[in-house]
């Protein structure tokens, strides 16, 4: 199927029409309106006054359970004029609006069954199951629900039933036709958050799945049983492991578990988009991870399914939150096509601690695009059930203080041309992938059930009580605190790397050959073991011209299994560094532009050699920075469009928590 | 108590900020210290996931735990087996029927009722927020809870109970600029639901 429109570097390209001949590109700025969720008297306020603030696209969820409540009950507005997902789109195109759509299933948005229709998550064969044997609990506020299985056949029986029944709506509005100008496929597909390896699934269908999987790992039984030194006479004879097994050495059989889970969640994306794809709409389609950047989740591998062109990963910072922001983005940056953002909260669900003023949004806006976001979806832009603190009322009028801050930022955003600019970080710190994996199979079953929010944290049991003690495997296991995903020397190198005004992006082993290249210099975590495949890919990274390989906190000799594997430790042009707080900079690329007070991000523009440099005052005190460098420059705020010529150095003043970008332009003396 | 298709609308921001610490004030956060008994020993650690270094004989006078830790309010004693039981009641068919409140005074009902669970309490405080709620919602109606901060408003929020059900959940917001006087928006309560009476209870404070 031809698609009218594609994703790329800067945003979003919509192909030439009737109605206009060139094909344009757009920056990819949206925000989320839920129709449903509003009086249709008052969607044209909103769509008009979510323009009037600067955006020329907005997002809408199509929620099944709102759709379909009733099976083969249909409803797109023939009852209830709040579903008429057609006059919607007609709006949002009246009044000039591209517009995304979320058709779920996951949808969330705070719905008491996220989204899906009741009468399907009651039916047993939909239901994920957990070793008990029973259903798998999702205790949302407003009720309990069972969580599905994606391994369910019917589930995706019942989601193509449902797409057919609004396929011709939105064909209708597609661009060029119509607004309508991506699709999301799911939503946040992560077990509903239960990301811990043995809460979930061990339903029929799942355990069926994990068999497939193995034995497409293994092709024959014999093979298998030579990796977990077993008598198997068939895959189905494995029972899946429901929690680690204090001093089991067969780490092996966990790890294909955690493997397992990981393709389950593919598998489910890649039927999404097929279901997608029969729906013959001439737009791409996206993904939107939770927040992990670590099994099950990969958005590296998400972009490798056929059909889906872009995995996001969405946002939720707390006030004056850096640390969260700059890994999740920068690792967006190392990891995906287009570093999306496809919700990046705006207001805050009912449940949640604290909200945001404008004030502390703004900052972690500026903050995700200092850190090299190029795409954002504003979750959300007006308030709705359960969600507050938006620019927007729930009746479309303006709430002053929200309103003025978007304006402002959007009028930035546009006015700077951002989007055109690429921060072009020369370094890349890779996570270790399986180092993830080892820690999370270290574990036993995690008992903690309740959601986070405020309203029911419930019996919240550690999950540190039910972690393994007594691991007896050959692989080393980092020993940070936290979750997953944290690793000393990697929090170290970065933390060397951010005190000496290093720019550099994240990312893991799924990082492809191509994006690699793209770096001079990769600081890989790596410990006495490592896969082949991604010593190979170090390997021949490091054997570029001009490329350098430092692993830390050692150099592996080992596979995941305990063979021997020295492919690194036998190359001479890899280096080690063992104290990150020892690593020597004089070799590592230096940006023209440097500050020893503030941080700094320099963006260039490779058609006209543009810069645009980013300074950020990260506390809560008011800051005098400086910006050093040779030679003339006349720098332009971009914000309040000031003009300073200077020699050798920019002096600024930052308010607490402010974020400064300025135009730069080389001067002769 | 909770309405599953319970509306929470018209939410100030500028009020529901502050929606934690009222929280907190009614249902304080509690310190607990679990301790999971396994064949090779104890393993305890508190709420943030701390160790603590705890001996077997400890477990003979389970109550004496909460003399050897003055801070902590709770101690909760398990086994996985036990857990596993605790699980399955947690994740039965029928608990998708009820409501929320019920599904949690169930989840904190069973596991001290559950075989090889052991909850020892030092006092009988507010296991989470329906408790102290259910104790002012005696019947329908709305109710109003104000909370100043020294004389400022700092938080409000508005229940609407009918048939027993929370309905509707929201703040003075719903009434424009009235929003930050008490009288105007008990006018505009009455006004709005006549057909309900209507609670309030006002709270100072110095947060």
């Amino acid at each position: 199927m031809k698609k009218n429109v594609r994703f790329t570097q800067n945003g979003i390209y919509l192909e030439g029409s009737q109605s206009e001949k060139e094909g344009k590109e757009i920056p990819l700025y949206s925000g989320s309106i839920h129709y449903w969720r509003m009086a249709p008297e008052t969607w044209e306020t909103a769509l008009i006054n979510a323009k009037n603030m600067g955006f020329s696209i907005v997002e809408t969820y199509i929620p099944w359970g709102v759709h379909e409540p009733e099976r083969n009950e249909f409803d797109y507005g023939k009852k209830d004029p709040r579903k008429d997902l057609n006059k919607f789109l007609d709006i949002c195109e009246k009044v000039g609006l591209y517009v995304i759509v979320r058709p779920g299933p996951h949808i969330n948005a705070e719905m008491t069954w996220f989204g899906y229709p009741q009468w399907l998550l009651r039916m047993p064969e939909i239901q994920a199951k957990t070793p008990l044997g029973t259903s798998v609990v999702y205790p949302y506020v407003t009720g309990a629900f069972p969580i599905p299985s994606y391994a369910s056949s019917k589930l995706y029986e019942e989601t193509r039933h449902y797409f057919k029944s609004f396929a011709e709506i939105l064909k209708k509005h597609c661009y060029p036709k119509g607004g309508i100008i991506a699709i999301q496929a799911d939503n946040e597909t992560c077990n509903f958050f239960r990301d811990q390896p043995y809460i979930m699934d061990y339903s029929e269908e799942s355990v069926q799945q994990y068999y497939r999987f193995l034995e497409e790992k293994y092709k024959e039984i014999e093979k298998l049983n030579k990796t977990y030194h077993s008598k198997y006479k068939k895959f189905e004879e494995i029972c899946p492991p429901a929690g680690y097994q204090e001093k089991d050495e067969n780490l092996e059989y966990y790890f294909d578990w955690l493997e397992y889970k990981e393709y389950q969640i593919l598998e489910a994306l890649r039927k999404m988009v097929e279901i997608l794809e029969e729906l013959e709409l001439p737009i791409p389609i996206f993904h939107n991870c939770a927040y992990q950047n670590y099994t099950p989740i990969s958005v590296q591998r998400d972009e490798e399914i056929p059909g889906l062109s872009v995995a996001g990963i969405d946002a939720y910072p707390d006030p004056g939150d850096t640390s969260m922001l700059k890994e999740r983005i920068r690792y967006l940056a190392g990891s995906s096509k287009l570093p999306f953002v496809p919700e990046f909260g705006s207001g805050s669900w009912f449940d949640r601690e604290q909200l945001l003023s404008p004030e502390e949004e703004r900052f972690g806006y500026l903050y995700a695009f200092m850190n090299g976001m190029k795409a954002v979806n504003f979750y959300m832009l007006a308030d709705r059930d359960r969600w507050t603190g938006c620019p927007l009322r729930n009746d479309g009028t303006i709430r002053e203080k929200w309103y003025k801050m978007f304006l402002d930022l959007l009028s930035l955003l546009k006015d700077s041309e951002l989007n055109t600019y690429s921060r072009n970080a020369r370094i890349l710190v890779l996570k270790n992938y399986d180092m993830g994996r080892l820690r999370a199979l270290v574990s036993t079953r995690n008992r903690n059930m309740f959601s986070s929010n405020c309203f029911i944290k419930g019996t919240d049991i550690p999950g540190s009580l039910w972690k393994a003690e007594a691991y007896a495997g050959k692989l080393n296991i980092d020993s940070c605190t936290g979750g997953y995903d944290r690793e000393m020397w990697v929090q170290e190198i970065m933390e060397t790397l951010d005190q000496n005004g290093f720019e550099y992006d994240m990312s893991d082993c799924y990082v492809t050959q191509e994006k690699l290249a793209q770096y001079d210099v990769v600081f890989a975590a790596s410990y006495n073991f490592m896969e082949p495949w991604i010593q190979k890919k170090l390997l021949d990274f490091s054997r570029l011209s001009g490329k350098q390989l430092y692993l830390g906190p050692t150099v592996p000799e080992i596979d995941r299994r305990g063979n021997g594997c020295t492919l690194l430790k036998e190359e001479s042009t890899v280096k080690t560094v063992v104290n990150p707080k020892e690593l020597l900079l004089e070799n590592l690329p230096r940006s023209e532009y440097s500050s020893t007070n503030c941080e700094l991000a320099v963006y260039r523009r490779e058609c006209d050699n543009a810069i645009l440099i980013f300074v950020a005052n990260t506390s809560e005190k008011s800051k005098e920075a400086s910006i050093d460098f040779r030679g003339r420059r006349k720098f332009t705020d971009m914000q309040s469009h000031a003009n300073k010529t200077v020699t050798d150095c920019l002096n600024v003043t930052l308010r607490p928590f402010e974020i400064q970008i300025w135009k730069v332009k080389k001067e002769e003396h | 108590m909770v309405d599953k298709n319970i509306s929470a609308e018209c939410l100030k921001p500028e009020l529901w900020t502050h929606l934690q610490e009222i929280l907190d004030l009614y249902c304080p956060p509690v310190k607990i210290l679990h301790i999971l008994q396994k064949a090779e020993g104890l393993r305890a650690v508190t709420q943030n996931g701390e160790k603590v270094m705890l001996d077997s004989k400890s477990l003979e006078q389970p109550k004496g735990l909460l003399e050897a830790f003055p801070a902590i309010d709770e101690v909760r004693i398990y086994t996985e087996a036990a857990m596993d039981c605790y699980d399955k009641k947690l994740q039965a068919e029928e608990v998708y029927d009820w409501d929320i409140d019920d599904y949690l005074e169930y989840q904190y009902r069973a596991l001290e009722e559950t075989d090889g669970i052991q909850v020892i309490r030092r006092s009988d405080f507010p296991r989470h927020i329906f408790q102290p709620l259910k104790k002012w919602i005696q019947e329908d109606g709305t109710y109003l809870l104000w909370v100043t901060n020294q004389g400022k408003l700092y938080f409000n929020c508005i229940l609407v109970v009918r048939e027993n059900k929370i309905k509707i959940l929201t703040t003075s917001g719903r009434y424009g600029d009235d929003w930050e006087d008490l009288e105007k928006v008990k006018k505009n309560l009455e006004k709005e639901f006549y057909d309900l009476s209507c609670h309030v209870i006002i709270k100072d404070g110095n947060f």
